[in-house]
């Protein structure tokens, strides 16, 4: 039988498809408990007065991002090194996983690096943009969520689990 | 100024695309000083219209920009009607830098 994979990298590939699902479980736990409540302007007004929810908000935006570094630095290369490929620059490596249709747009998903930004700088200062941000953060985890499943998808097709 | 012909147009058409006819996109900062290497890609949209999203108008400016620029750090301020003019993003070091060498994009208007 003929191999569709490099097998030398399943092992890299799946320690990286591990640590994504673990990461994508911690983002899936605060956006539930985040988002279980109505984020508008007056509730991200009043952020400062219970400490908790300022905290929980960092926990949203932290896992979100190393959720977004974890795909992109390591999941779509690993995965794409055991199809043979190897993508050098982060386009290159996006462009690669929208071919395998693991991403539905690189675009998308380059423009959320943004909401990072936006989540950071923008803290109180600009409660209606750090509300659209927050409401974008959370639309953004679910093309993050569709990426680790679609890759997960892949390495059961390529006989991995 | 240190942006090619194409990137230049990249960057109106993402004005464009995003935030629509009449956006004024100025580079400023390093990319304007033709000595210079390197350095990050500041950029000041303006625009009359009300952007009614504008985390959702900045990302997919972001986005744009990237895959047409490359990717290379890109600061990208945007002033919509609604913005007041002593709002954070315009009062920010980098913003206040943009008073001193705005360089309108040719034609971005």
């Amino acid at each position: 039988m003929t191999l569709r994979h490099l097998p030398e990298h399943a092992e890299n590939a799946l320690l990286a498809l591990d640590l994504a699902s673990k990461e994508a479980a911690h983002l899936q736990y605060t956006q539930r408990t985040l988002f279980a409540q109505t984020i508008d302007a007056p509730w991200v007004q009043q952020l400062e007065a219970p400490p908790e929810l300022a905290e929980k908000v960092d926990a949203f935006v932290s896992r979100f991002g190393r959720l977004q570094d974890q795909i992109g630095e390591k999941l779509i290369p690993r995965f794409a090194a055991l199809l043979g490929e190897s993508p050098k620059s982060m386009l290159d490596v996006l462009a690669y996983a929208e071919k395998m249709q693991w991403i539905a747009n690189a675009e998308a998903f380059i423009g959320a690096r943004e909401l990072r930004n936006l989540l950071a700088h923008e803290y109180m200062s600009d409660v209606a943009l750090f509300t659209q941000a927050l409401l974008a953060a959370r639309k953004a985890s679910q093309m993050l969520f569709s990426a680790v499943a679609a890759i997960k998808a892949e390495a059961v097709f390529l006989g991995l689990t | 100024m240190r942006l090619s012909t194409d990137q230049v147009q990249a960057i109106r058409n993402a004005a464009q695309r995003v935030l629509g006819t009449g956006t004024r996109v100025s580079v400023f900062g390093s990319m304007v000083m033709d000595q210079r290497k390197g350095g990050d890609i500041d950029l000041f949209f303006e625009t009359p219209a009300v952007i009614a999203n504008r985390a959702k108008a900045l990302c997919q400016l972001f986005g744009a920009l990237t895959l047409a620029l490359g990717d290379r750090k890109i600061d990208i301020t945007l002033k919509d009607a609604n913005t007041p003019s002593r709002h954070p993003s315009l009062t920010s070091p980098n913003a206040q830098a943009y008073r001193y060498d705005p360089t309108p994009l040719a034609g971005a208007r």
